[in-house]
């Protein structure tokens, strides 16, 4: 006779870590980054993630909403993401002040391949906001550098007004060891760096795909013109990674919003390879 | 229904279309289950073969006029005409885009009706067809004959216009109420105290699931984006508690006023059998008493809650 | 393991059973079936199925996940546990049972949810054979059999002299007990097997089929866009289904207090998709390409098993008509 399973009692999935908010970063008109840190004093030294995975975080009354961890693992005294202000859950966000407390659920999803990397030239490729999710790789990476050989961080945004994590910009420009190229895609009289569509300073900069691997995340009509140029340059869709953006709820792989085909983008990503991408059923994301 | 009103229309529709005179024709073709109509939305002659006119209730097509742009032939009873009307007068089509086909109607059978005037349950019931002024219904091997008034879609019951407010073709037949002389006996909740009036509905929206299938078909809700999607303000909770169920449906009630033409669409689809059309005849017996209007008739009287005059009583702004 | 019991010895047991545990059977309840407390109703005439499907038990059309109090600046949690408290619900149905089994690994896994496996782990399913093929229903195409199931801990079989019960797990056997029911043999087990009022000659179509050529349609859109057509984006097909799961969450803030709820959602609904900048299935017939797609092959390829029991409740309670065994029928050839 059959015996069905027992079902262990274990913690509740949908509820999250309260975490104070140690300081708030303007970055530009409409967005923020967030320092945070566990309330409860032990999950500091337990919690870890990997860079790529993303978090569920909490205004208590107004909902939950979905970023990745923009700050690296090799730097955990606290946890950083970035906000566009875009809806009601980001509204509230941007409301609060340090000291305030939200919820954290996570981590979430995949990760970047570290692995793959190691050992290689790294192009990183990216577009406003879509610096954010780069950045904890970019910082883990830097952190660890002599696992990689040349690292290149190409980042474009519209303007000057509208790029993101300007002291990160600046302290990757200063270092030796990182070739930094900035770019906006419309310049202003004080702007003395480089005007262009990110796309086309990629073609300008010619990198070589020998021995490289890219990573980019940014607005979707970035991404599709980057991965021509980068085809273009000789790249293969194995050597080029992104993070996708579906709308994410649970983070759990369960209440089907994220779902694309078979992926679900909270579970089998949120990190992909663009020959993963290539074999999506779908154009729905 | 005569087989040559069927033929009729078929012809007629066919015709519209070779002399590319509609882009879209919607219609009803034959159910995929007992005692159910489905719509038919054609876009290719081919396709008009399929019309076909039955005895059992049918969706009001004016629905589909929210999403579908172009020029549409409809086909209409004389109820769902009035809902043109609405339409036309809150500028939601343009009458030139509209070819209307009228539908004399014997009256909507309503199944659960029929099985309630033959003691069985809905699912026993093999076959119901009509006889004279009399509808016939099969249960296994017997044979039942129950009357008009006992099986007929309640609204059908006081049918006050049979024949289409406004058409541009009438198929054949007798545009005359199905069930002369009878007014519905004012509902009897009416009647209870208030407390208890309260108490019943707070049972009704307890059962609610937030299916929308009541606003969706509704030809009289129009909003692109209804305010229950909004969250920024959250005005009406997405959670199905009875009380926000009950803002839910009484907030879309006062939407519709003046709008609403009781064609009974939302209580028909409501999974749960909620009797939402209580509500809005007593909606729209309130609209007639206060503001001696009915909705869908006159094309030209104003909207009540549409329409602003400097003469509007505002004594009540304090 | 067999065994029998009459009709009113079924009704006393099941009595019984309401000292140690929740008792729920299929009643009339404001004119529709649907599973509630057992109080020695006449049991079952003319029931088929209800309405509401009982995933409803199970995965809660609406469940409090956890509450807060907020006073001044500081931030305290209320944790809510799962329920407990034992239940035992009669009367279920194949399909349904199987509906639940398929929910099972959904909620399980890397991050299983305890509100619903409490629920399912606290609950005894005792199942009944179907007499008639319901309305719209096409269970024996998705591999059901509606007189035999072994997702249950006891499955009835209704004979002249009453109920045939076999006995499938030992939570089952230790609920049957020693005295209520008499011993059975597998001949007579064989024997209720009764013919099903309604039945098809002919499967309306083959699974196989539709599960390989549901993904070969589906860059088709001008093919999607005909089959949803009359699609009203309502939630009934979504919320009648034993196997739809979708849920959403939601905070009810009160003043100095709120609660984070899960309730039902549905991927028919325009704004499912919906993110800040743009929603990937603003279009009706992707949402619907999308239901399907999802039911009939992608949630195969996760979970090895379909995502549909063949109960005919999204056929018969869609408002237009859209019969999705017609959809299927087309996607097979």
């Amino acid at each position: 006779m059959n015996q069905r399973n027992e079902f262990p009692e274990g913690k509740n999935i949908y509820q999250p870590h309260l975490m104070e908010i140690i300081e708030i970063i303007p970055e530009t008109g409409d967005t923020k980054t967030f320092h945070i840190q566990f309330v409860e004093a032990s999950l500091r030294e337990t919690f870890s993630f990997l860079s790529g995975q993303f978090a569920e975080y909490s205004v208590f009354g107004e909902g939950e909403a979905t970023f990745c961890i923009s700050s690296s693992p090799t730097r955990m005294d606290h946890l950083e993401f970035s906000v566009k202000r875009v809806g009601r859950v980001t509204s509230a966000l941007h409301q609060l002040n340090p000291g305030d407390i939200i919820g954290l659920r996570g981590p979430y999803g995949n990760h970047f391949p570290l692995d793959k990397l190691k050992g290689r030239n790294i192009l990183f490729i990216g577009g406003g906001i879509g610096l954010a999710p780069l950045r904890s790789l970019i910082h883990n990476v830097l952190d660890n550098r002599s696992d990689y050989q040349d690292i290149t961080i190409l980042y474009g945004a519209r303007s000057p007004q509208d790029l993101c994590f300007k002291y990160d910009l600046e302290a990757w420009s200063r270092n030796p060891l990182v070739k930094m190229i900035t770019t906006v895609d419309v310049g202003d009289k004080d702007w003395k760096g480089k005007v262009g569509l990110v796309p086309i300073v990629l073609e300008e900069i010619r990198p070589s795909p020998d021995g490289a691997v890219a990573v980019t995340c940014g607005p979707p009509i970035m991404i599709r013109y980057t991965l021509k140029s980068l085809e273009r340059l000789g790249f293969t869709p194995s050597q080029v990674w992104t993070t996708l953006e579906m709308k994410m709820k649970c983070g759990l792989g369960k209440c089907g919003r994220c779902n694309v085909g078979p992926i679900y983008v909270c579970k089998d990503g949120p990190v992909f390879s663009f020959a993963e991408m290539r074999n999506f059923v779908s154009d729905e994301f | 229904m005569p087989d040559r009103v069927q033929d009729e229309l078929i012809a007629m529709a066919t015709k519209l279309f070779d002399e590319g005179k509609v882009d879209y024709f919607l219609g009803y073709k034959k159910g995929t289950l007992k005692f159910k109509t489905s719509p038919l939305i054609a876009s290719h002659r081919e396709e008009l073969q399929q019309l076909w006119v039955e005895d059992f209730f049918a969706v009001n097509l004016s629905l589909y006029l929210k999403e579908i742009k172009g020029r549409v032939g409809i086909l209409v009873k004389g109820c769902d005409s009035r809902s043109l009307i609405s339409l036309l007068q809150e500028g939601q089509i343009k009458r030139e885009d509209l070819y209307i086909v009228g539908l004399p109607c014997p009256g909507q059978i309503d199944p659960r009706k029929v099985a309630d005037a033959a003691a069985c349950e809905r699912e026993e019931l093999e076959e119901i067809s009509r006889r004279g002024g009399e509808i016939l219904v099969r249960v296994g091997s017997q044979e039942k004959t129950v009357s008009k008034n006992q099986t007929l879609l309640d609204k059908c019951l006081d049918c006050q216009h049979p024949k289409p407010l406004i058409f541009d073709y009438l198929l054949p037949g007798d545009y005359v109420a199905p069930v002369q002389q009878i007014i519905r006996s004012q509902d009897e909740l009416r009647q209870k105290p208030g407390l208890e009036r309260w108490a019943f509905w707070a049972e009704q929206f307890q059962r609610c699931i937030r299916c929308y299938a009541c606003r969706n078909v509704c030809p009289a809700c129009i909003c692109p984006r209804c305010i229950v999607e909004e969250n920024m303000p959250q005005w009406v909770s997405p959670l199905p508690t009875a009380g926000d169920n009950f803002v839910f449906h009484l907030m879309r009630l006062m939407h519709i006023a003046g709008t609403c033409v009781s064609c009974g669409e939302c209580e028909r689809v409501c999974p749960m059998e909620i009797p939402l059309m209580k509500l809005n005849d007593k909606m729209a017996d309130d609209l007639r008493e206060l503001f001696d209007f009915v909705a869908g008739v006159d094309l030209n009287k104003p909207l009540p809650f549409r329409t602003y005059r400097q003469e509007d009583p505002n004594d009540f702004i304090k | 393991m067999y065994r029998k019991i009459t009709r009113e010895n079924l009704k006393k047991w099941l009595t019984g059973l309401k000292a140690q545990a929740e008792v729920l059977a299929p009643a009339k309840v404001n004119g529709l079936w649907t599973y509630t407390e057992f109080n020695s109703q006449e049991l079952l005439r003319g029931f088929q199925n209800t309405r509401l499907p009982p995933k409803g038990l199970f995965l809660e059309s609406l469940r409090a996940l956890f509450g807060w109090k907020s006073q001044g600046g500081s931030l305290q949690l209320n944790p809510l546990s799962s329920l407990d408290g034992q239940r035992v619900i009669f009367g279920l149905r194949p399909c349904d049972a199987r509906a639940l089994r398929t929910l099972q690994p959904v909620f399980a896994g890397d991050y299983p949810d305890v509100f619903f496996l409490q629920n399912l782990s606290r609950t005894l399913l005792l199942g009944l054979a179907c007499q008639v093929q319901c309305e719209g229903s096409f269970c024996s195409e998705m591999g059901i059999d509606p007189q035999d199931s072994a997702d249950f801990d006891i499955f009835f079989r209704e004979f002249p002299e009453g109920y045939i019960a076999r006995i499938i797990t030992d939570k089952g056997n230790i609920l049957a007990g020693e005295s209520a029911f008499e011993e059975a043999s597998a001949e007579e087990w064989k024997l209720a097997r009764g013919q099903i009022r309604g039945r098809r000659e002919k499967p309306l179509f083959d699974l196989e089929r539709v599960q390989v050529n549901v993904l070969e349609y589906f860059p088709d859109e001008n093919f999607w866009r005909r089959i949803s057509a009359k699609c009203i984006n309502c939630g009934i097909c979504t919320y009648v289904c034993p196997t739809c799961h979708c849920f959403d969450l939601c905070d009810l803030q009160m003043p100095g207090q709120g609660v984070r709820f899960r309730c039902w959602d549905s991927c028919a609904f325009p704004n499912f998709t919906k993110m800040a900048v743009h929603n990937p299935r603003e279009e009706k017939w992707r949402r619907y390409r999308q239901r399907v797609s999802h039911k009939f092959n992608f949630f195969h390829q996760n979970f090895q098993t379909i995502a549909c029991v063949g109960c005919g409740r999204c056929v018969v309670y869609c408002p237009v008509n859209l019969d999705l065994r017609e959809v299927l029928l087309e996607v097979s050839r």
